[in-house]
């Protein structure tokens, strides 16, 4: 590769690295694994580099290498392996501990318990129309299901959410 | 409180801490890549111009130069299983020199321009040229679900035959008076079994007679009706009847005055027909229809429209309907299970939908790939990155 071309692959790398790895963390739930997963779609685009130039469409490639991979994973190593991950490491060793910045710990972490006990097709669903803000069909594409699937799956991600009253704040009404 | 939820959502991901990210590592990873595509390129167009350089032109046409492949990929070893499961239900499809497996991200760049492609169990058999406008000469290679491509030393001019099931493809040379039928596997080249035979064909303007080729069967479309023979045994079986390209899957061929039978071949039972779907034309004494057999043998697509182009080749203007000729605004194809004979109707014209290997239905608009089952019309599609060129699907018989 050109290094003008590799120049642009790692500006391009560097900026979606950020929006692509906490997509995953919400598909995978596992931050060392969506880590890997990420770093493998980039090596994706960075062999099909020469067709891929613009950066958005660079971006919706690397998103979609991504999730095959990250479904792939899980296909190969079944679901029973979706294990838990120490998240309070980064929580439990910080001096301070405001109430507001304790509240906060606890709303991340049951919030994230309650990601990662979605099944993957929900999360995935959750993560790229909600963090990603694609659309039914887009989202359908990616995952390649109908449609109608995506919207059966994020009502039911959302439902899973909205039961677990300590995410919603007191005074809130149904909709 | 949707709203509150999703603002949440989005808050807790934005509050993930990222990792640096290991550019370096990434970068080293797809240097590697093309490093070991680069090796296999130089080792596969050795093979190009010594296989070629030693082939028999049987039809005698001056090839002018093998056709130099510079092939690349980005399906990695892990992505193997996937991709093949991906392709059965997926399909094939390609534009210019690029080839994708069922999803965008399954990709081969093979350098030169595929004018065709026909299924077999775990990769295509693609038809390639190095002229731009993908007319002139045309050379075989195999390309595999796990990103191989691999030339195939087939002679002149001639359309082998694929098993859509098998990792095999079939093809003939002139013998005598007769020709040679080769089965070989495609994946590696090597051939498994030679047999020779003759009959009656003067009625396609090609060197040797179009062949079809499912489980233990070569189907030749010969003067009369259409010959079957045992490749294993050289034994000849039932015939078909009908005299057209061979159109087989499954163990099954399509046979009959329109093909609008479904053979089983060995006995040439027939299991299923979709004669009342033809139709005549005003003042017409003949009926109409087309017929086009799934690569698994499972489902027949049906149509009995007319499609207008204004040069062959060229784009649809216009679908007209096959008895009164008016235009037809919304057409449809019927697609008909060969067990059950349960039909369901999707839209479309005769040159809308391919076939993937597992039988769905295939159709491309711009740079929409859409699949569809066969049983319940129910379709999925995906986008391919925009780009130069009309997008081809697999399957065709002679190239979309």
């Amino acid at each position: 590769m050109r290094q003008t071309s590799e120049a642009d692959f790692s500006e391009f790398a560097r900026s979606a690295w950020p929006r692509l790895y906490r997509t995953a963390v919400v598909i995978v739930g596992d931050r060392q694994l969506a880590e890997d997963l990420v770093q493998s779609a980039l090596v994706k685009s960075y062999v099909a580099w020469p067709r891929l130039r613009e950066a958005d469409k660079a971006y919706a490639y690397t998103r979609r290498a991504m999730v095959n991979v990250a479904h792939d994973w899980f296909r190969k190593h079944g679901w029973a392996k979706e294990s838990a991950t120490d998240l309070t490491a980064d929580y439990g060793g910080r001096a301070d501990s405001t109430d507001d910045h304790a509240s906060a710990s606890v709303e991340h972490l049951a919030l994230n318990d309650v990601l990662r006990s979605l099944p993957l097709g929900q999360r995935s669903a959750v993560a790229l129309r909600f963090l990603d803000d694609l659309s039914v069909q887009e989202t359908a594409d990616i995952l390649n299901i109908t449609s109608g699937t995506v919207k059966s799956q994020t009502s039911a991600a959302l439902a899973a959410l909205r039961s677990h009253a300590h995410l919603v704040p007191e005074g809130s009404h149904h909709d | 409180m949707t709203d509150q939820l999703l603002e949440k959502i989005r808050d807790h991901a934005g509050a993930e801490p990222v990792p640096e990210i290991d550019l370096d590592g990434i970068i080293r990873r797809g240097r590697r890549v093309r490093r070991r595509r680069t090796v296999a390129r130089r080792g596969i167009v050795t093979l190009a111009v010594g296989a070629i350089a030693g082939a028999v032109v049987v039809t005698g046409i001056d090839h002018g130069g093998p056709t130099r492949l510079d092939a690349s990929t980005t399906i990695s070893a892990g992505d193997v299983d996937l991709v093949s499961a991906a392709y059965r239900a997926g399909g094939a499809f390609s534009r210019g020199d690029t080839l994708w497996f069922s999803d965008p991200t399954y990709s081969v760049d093979l350098g030169v321009t595929v004018q065709m492609m026909l299924y077999t169990s775990q990769g295509v058999v693609a038809g390639v040229t190095n002229s731009d406008d993908g007319t002139a000469r045309r050379d075989y290679v195999y390309v595999g679900t796990d990103g191989s491509v691999r030339p195939l030393d087939l002679p002149g001019k001639v359309v082998p035959g694929t098993d859509a099931q098998a990792d095999r493809l079939v093809y003939l040379t002139k013998e005598g008076p007769g020709w040679r039928i080769h089965v070989v596997e495609a994946s590696t080249g090597r051939e498994v079994a030679s047999v020779t035979y003759a009959a009656r064909y003067t009625w396609a303007g090609w060197d040797v007679p179009p062949i079809g080729l499912t489980g233990d069967f070569v189907v030749l479309g010969v003067d009369g009706d259409q010959q079957v023979v045992n490749w294993r045994t050289g034994e000849r079986v039932a015939d078909v009847p009908g005299t057209q390209l061979p159109a087989v899957g499954g163990g099954r061929a399509l046979g009959g005055p329109l093909s609008d039978k479904t053979y089983q071949l060995g006995d040439s039972k027939k299991l299923r027909s979709t004669t009342d779907l033809a139709v005549r034309m005003e003042g017409s004494s003949e009926p109409y229809a087309r017929n086009s057999l799934s690569p698994d043998g499972r489902f027949v697509e049906t149509t009995n429209t007319f499609v207008g182009l204004d040069k062959p080749g060229g784009p649809v203007t216009g679908v007209s309907d096959g008895v009164t000729g008016e235009t037809v605004a919304d057409p449809v194809v019927h697609v008909t299970d060969v067990a059950t004979g349960r039909r369901i109707t999707l839209p479309g014209h005769a040159l809308t939908y391919g076939w993937t290997p597992d039988g769905r239905l295939m159709r491309v608009d711009g740079t929409k790939v859409t699949t569809c089952d066969a049983s319940t019309g129910e379709c999925t599609s995906t986008s391919v990155p925009a780009g130069r060129g009309a997008i081809r699907m697999a399957g065709r018989y002679l190239g979309s």
